[in-house]
């Protein structure tokens, strides 16, 4: 603070100020130019009116108002009740001073600089405004950090009469204390039970009220909005559908989901939500999806479960395989990722034969052609029907499941294969032995499991 | 001190109802393999309908423009296979104990005057009245809605597991059961009742499987819920709900259904659902206004801050919406 | 603590109506708070046991987001429930929520005295059938359990066999590191970057071209999650943002009872693993609560 002059806080006000009244002339002006000569009423009473506005808008008449009506018609904070649920009546919280967060996890105080939000009058959020322009952003001050430092040098800064102007600083410091003399939350807050140590049998707990941090999610629109739609990016993204261009990468961001916060009136939940139409950025965080959208469905006809409709249900899978398998280098790496991508197949087999086992009622194998193994996998319950006591017999005494695991291990090589045909070469026994070793060990499993799949 | 409403006060629900999945089957089949309703797209041509804007509105030559050029618009649509003639929905309900406890509350005095309110309408009334209606709107189907009027006949199946014991309830047509009045008997509905009973009161835990199979013919129409989509874009104009491909119904569409049992509201003409205004959203009115005093908080504030015990029809109203749950404090009220 | 005797296994728990909004920069899996919340409602159902559950593993199988986009460019919007009509007869104003089915499996780690230890050993079918019918009863996730496979009781020595018994699934492991060492690569090439931009960088694809000249169709995506496994930006606890309030000092609290302290939600980075490929280490799999000064954290180190 102590790098900054009183100049340097009055020219910030000044051009505030200016700045505002700008926004409001540009109206007035226009309706001026459009006024026809002989119209000298209208004429005047557009010149009265910007007359007023000029008037508003001086240094002691703005800061007056600023300090006796706008400030008690808003609240200020950088985290705020009303983005957790717009019918909340909570108090907004004003974030500053924190230590730091430990290495890896991300917080308001990842950030430089929080931007000060605000909400309640929509009116009165010039305000706000306000107290959020920059002083100097290369010492990443604001007008916020003035009022909140408190020198009474700077302060006279803030009207022509230095008493006077002290007043306005010191009553600017007490609505952003936030300082109510009962803090309340409201009935639409979330709330956390926080099991403390010895929380069961000692009732220890803390009651958590997460408020919606406003600062830094507008900041976080701002970055996402930086890397998608910087012109730089824009470019190169336009020009990939151009022949005889040089071409650069891109960046896209995508499956990002938005929420409206407010609904039609983002003004109601605050100034910062108001600013990006109440538009919120999500970044997605699901696992790989196991398995395509569709259930997976025999034929009668079908000779085996591992056919080419399973590599269309475990598509998924066979991208991430494939990806792996194009972009490696190195071959020391390369088992290790391979193994990514065929564990994610393995799940969506698992889940394509456990959709069969639950959804299909028991005997339904009859009259399907697939092999006898995939039958006492797939139709498991078979063998208690009336009349199925070969079938019972058969799949409890014959070894079925090593006819199951060298099918999957026989399917996962083939279809290697076939997408990398110059590569043959890499996708031999000891891949093949790779793959029996991974649906082993998944059998393993369920003979224990009563439900497993196997 | 006098009594007032807690300012945080929630309920949970007490029947905890899943959503419904669509699966098809063919009645003529001695051993059918059920397959899954999926949804599919369909194109239509998109006609002016909608509230003009701007431009649109104001110049004739752009509306005309837009209705020779018309978008052309997709909507989704289910339907059966045409060697397929019927629809199988399941779902299951959770019956939890309902003991007049809210989920949440931050004024001791109220929650023990409240508790005290339901502690005495479940011993001097009890909630059999309720579970009858419950059951009755299982029972008639009214939760398949639109799929319901399509049917032929729809069969009905509930199981419950009691005691380590599987048991069934069987309705053989839903379709003969009225959905106006609650009187209906069989062994069936008693069963049924009788199991919602329990679980209401605590003594069993009760989930029950509802399995419906209604004809409704080879290749027909089936209805799941309409998405409620925000930014649909311009090219589609009905989404529906599915998960895995299987078309659903969602939870909230039926435990409507099941609570539509309020027949006690002024000038009763049909069930609707017990709601704290009465409202019913297809007919975009609210049957019970605060001006009539016949609302849930009008009802509920009387009874439990004044002591005034409204009549036996609006007490089991009042536990109804305590049984249906939600946010009841300071702004639940509009 | 005691030491861990017996892992709980809560297999393939479907649960309708899960909170997907995880937190306020992520969604698609509930947050970890979620499925802890859930662990200690189970736990306190069954005091009289003297039981302690301490920490979850936590494996999902599907994940059903409601959530609907025009096209593949654009960004998805929330499936939003219809709200009953206002006692005028108008709609009531849509407040957003955001909704998953999923299928998860939890195993929790369990300790106790010896004693009530071998109790439930002894009696492990009442003991999981009492889990079943307390868990069915309970929200998990902010959703509610509608089907669940089996509930059994693993001896501590049984690792090999839970595993197994997670399969078709991935198990939410922590990546701290990773966003560590991702932001780290950031800062090379521009030194303001921060870890929110780690964060950012981990759900953006780059898309390059195969050369300079390179046609439409010759391009190719790269991500700096390639290599490092299915990394996911997660919401992984709370800090204090004010001084914590005495009990009954904040109003309307929920729980007037307890001391309550305004918050906002802390995120790093998450890894989906393959039950097979968990650290040797099992212990290392289980999320547990952990306080310290402003921090209310969910971690997978024994705090």
């Amino acid at each position: 603070m102590d790098e900054i002059t009183a100049e340097q806080v009055s020219a910030a006000i000044h051009s505030f100020l200016s700045e505002q009244l700008d926004k409001k002339l540009e109206p007035e002006q226009k309706a001026l130019d459009k006024c026809k000569a002989e119209d000298d009423e209208k004429r005047v009473l557009i010149q009265e009116g910007i007359a007023a506005l000029k008037h508003k808008y001086t240094l002691d008449v703005w800061m007056d108002d600023a300090a006796t009506r706008m400030a008690s018609q808003l609240k200020f904070g950088t985290h705020i009740s009303k983005g957790i649920h717009p019918d909340s009546k909570g108090d907004n919280v004003n974030f500053g001073n924190a230590s730091p967060l430990p290495k890896g996890v991300v917080g308001s105080q990842t950030l430089a600089k929080l931007s000060l939000d605000a909400n309640g009058n929509a009116a009165a959020l010039p305000l706000a405004a306000f107290f959020d322009a920059w002083v100097s952003e290369a010492d990443n001050i604001k007008v916020v950090d003035v009022i909140e430092a408190g020198s009474p040098a700077l302060a006279e800064a803030f009207g022509s009469d230095g008493e006077q102007a002290q007043q306005y600083v010191a009553r600017f410091k007490q609505v952003l204390a936030n300082s109510a003399d009962q803090p309340t939350t409201h009935e639409r807050n979330k709330q956390i039970l926080w099991p403390l140590n010895d929380s069961i049998k000692g009732d220890q707990y803390i009651a958590l009220v997460p408020l919606y941090p406003s600062a830094f999610t507008s900041d976080f629109f701002g970055r996402v909005n930086a890397v998608r739609y910087s012109e730089e990016n824009k470019q190169a993204r336009d020009n990939r559908k151009k022949k005889s261009v040089e071409q650069q990468s891109y960046k896209a961001v995508p499956d990002i989901a938005v929420v409206r916060l407010g609904g039609t009136k983002p003004q109601n939940i605050s100034r910062l939500t108001s600013k990006q139409s109440g538009r919120n950025y999500l970044l997605q965080s699901l696992p790989p999806q196991i398995g395509g959208e569709r259930t997976y469905r025999l034929n009668r006809e079908q000779e085996s479960l591992f056919s080419r409709h399973l590599n269309q249900y475990a598509g998924f899978g066979f991208k991430t395989l494939f990806d792996v398998v194009r972009n490696e280098k190195k071959t020391v790496e390369q088992r290790d990722t391979r193994k990514h991508g065929s564990e994610i197949i393995l799940a969506e087999v698992l889940k394509a034969a456990a959709q069969i086992q639950r959804t299909y009622p028991a005997g339904w194998s009859q009259d399907y052609q697939l092999s006898m193994a995939e039958k006492y996998w797939l139709d498991a319950n078979r063998g208690a029907l009336e009349g199925e006591e070969a079938f019972l017999l058969a799949r409890d005494t014959s070894n079925w499941q090593q006819e199951i695991i060298e099918s999957f291990a026989h399917w996962l090589n083939a279809s290697l294969r076939a997408k990398f045909p110059k590569r043959t070469a890499e996708f031999g026994d000891a891949e093949f032995r790779e793959w029996k070793r991974a649906m082993e060990a998944a059998i393993g499993a369920s003979q224990r499991a009563k439900e497993g799949v196997f | 001190m006098t009594l007032k409403t807690a300012s945080v006060l929630a309920f949970n629900r007490k029947l905890d109802i899943s959503d419904g999945f669509f699966w098809q089957l063919d009645s003529n089949d001695e051993k059918p393999v059920a397959s899954p309703v999926d949804i599919r797209e369909k194109s239509v041509r998109g006609t002016i309908s909608n509230r003009l804007k701007g431009a649109m509105a104001s110049d004739p030559s752009k509306l005309d423009a837009k209705i020779e050029s018309p978008n052309p618009q997709t909507v989704d649509v289910a339907t059966l296979d045409h060697d397929k003639d019927t629809l199988r929905v399941k779902w299951s309900c959770k019956v939890l104990p309902f003991d007049g406890k809210p989920s949440v509350c931050n004024d001791q005095a109220y929650q023990t005057q409240l508790v005290s309110v339901v502690e005495e309408y479940l011993n001097d009334v009890g909630v059999s009245e309720l579970a009858k209606r419950y059951a009755a709107n299982i029972a008639n189907a009214r939760w398949l809605w639109r799929n319901r009027l399509g049917a032929e006949a729809i069969k009905l199946t509930v199981a419950c597991t009691l005691d380590g014991k599987q048991a069934e309830a069987v309705i053989e047509d839903a379709k003969q059961l009225s959905l106006v009045d609650f009187t209906a008997q069989s062994d069936a509905l008693n069963t049924l009742a009788t199991w919602i009973e329990q679980g209401l009161k605590g003594q069993a835990f009760i989930l029950l499987d509802i399995t419906a199979e209604a004809k409704v013919g080879y290749g027909q129409e089936v209805y799941p819920s309409q998405e409620l989509i925000l930014e649909t874009g311009e090219d589609k104009s009905k989404v529906l709900y599915s998960i895995n491909s299987i078309a659903g119904m969602h939870s909230q569409k039926i435990g409507n259904a099941i609570r539509t049992i309020d027949t006690w509201y002024n000038a009763a003409e049909f069930p609707i659902a017990a709601e704290p205004y009465g409202a019913v959203t297809t007919l975009g009115t609210a049957f019970r206004q605060p001006k009539q005093k016949q609302d849930f908080y009008s009802l509920l504030d009387n009874w439990v801050l004044k002591g005034t015990k409204p009549d036996l029809e609006q007490q089991h109203y009042v536990m109804a919406v305590l049984i249906r749950g939600g946010v009841f404090g300071a702004s639940g009220k509009e | 603590m005691s030491p861990v005797s017996h892992y709980l296994l809560l297999n393939n728990l479907e649960i309708e109506g899960a909170n997907t909004i995880s937190s306020p920069i992520t969604y698609g899996f509930p947050a970890i708070t979620g499925f802890l919340g859930a662990m200690h409602a189970l736990n306190r159902r069954l005091a009289d046991t003297e039981l302690e559950f301490s920490g979850v593993l936590v494996a999902c199988h599907e994940c059903h987001v409601q959530r609907f986009r025009p096209h593949t460019y654009a960004d998805y919007s929330f499936n939003q429930s219809r709200n009953p009509i206002k006692k005028d007869g108008k709609t009531a104003s849509i407040i957003e929520e955001g909704r998953a089915h999923i299928t998860v499996s939890l195993v929790i780690e369990i300790s106790g005295k010896p004693r009530v230890t071998r109790e439930i050993r002894d009696s492990a079918e009442a003991f999981t059938q009492r889990c079943r019918e307390a868990l069915m009863q309970q929200r998990v996730a902010g959703g509610s359990v509608h089907k669940m496979g089996e509930v059994q009781l693993f001896d501590r020595s049984e690792v090999g066999e839970i595993q197994r018994a997670l399969l078709p699934a991935f198990v939410l492991m922590d990546a701290r590191q990773d966003l560590i060492s991702i932001t780290e690569a950031l800062q090379q090439q521009s030194p303001q970057a921060t870890e929110l931009d780690g964060l950012i960088e981990v759900a953006t694809l780059h898309q390059e071209p195969d050369h300079p000249k390179a046609l439409i169709d010759q391009w190719h995506g790269r991500s700096v999650k390639t290599g490092r496994g299915w990394l996911v930006p997660i919401s992984i606890g709370f800090q204090g943002l004010v001084a914590p309030f005495a009990a009954g000092e904040l109003e309307h609290s929920r729980n007037p009872e307890y001391p309550s302290r305004y918050v906002e939600a802390l995120y790093s980075l998450g890894k989906w693993v393959f039950p097979q490929r968990l650290p040797d280490d099992f212990s290392q799999c289980f999320w547990r609560y952990s306080q310290q000064d402003n921090l209310y954290l969910t971690l997978q180190t024994c705090a």
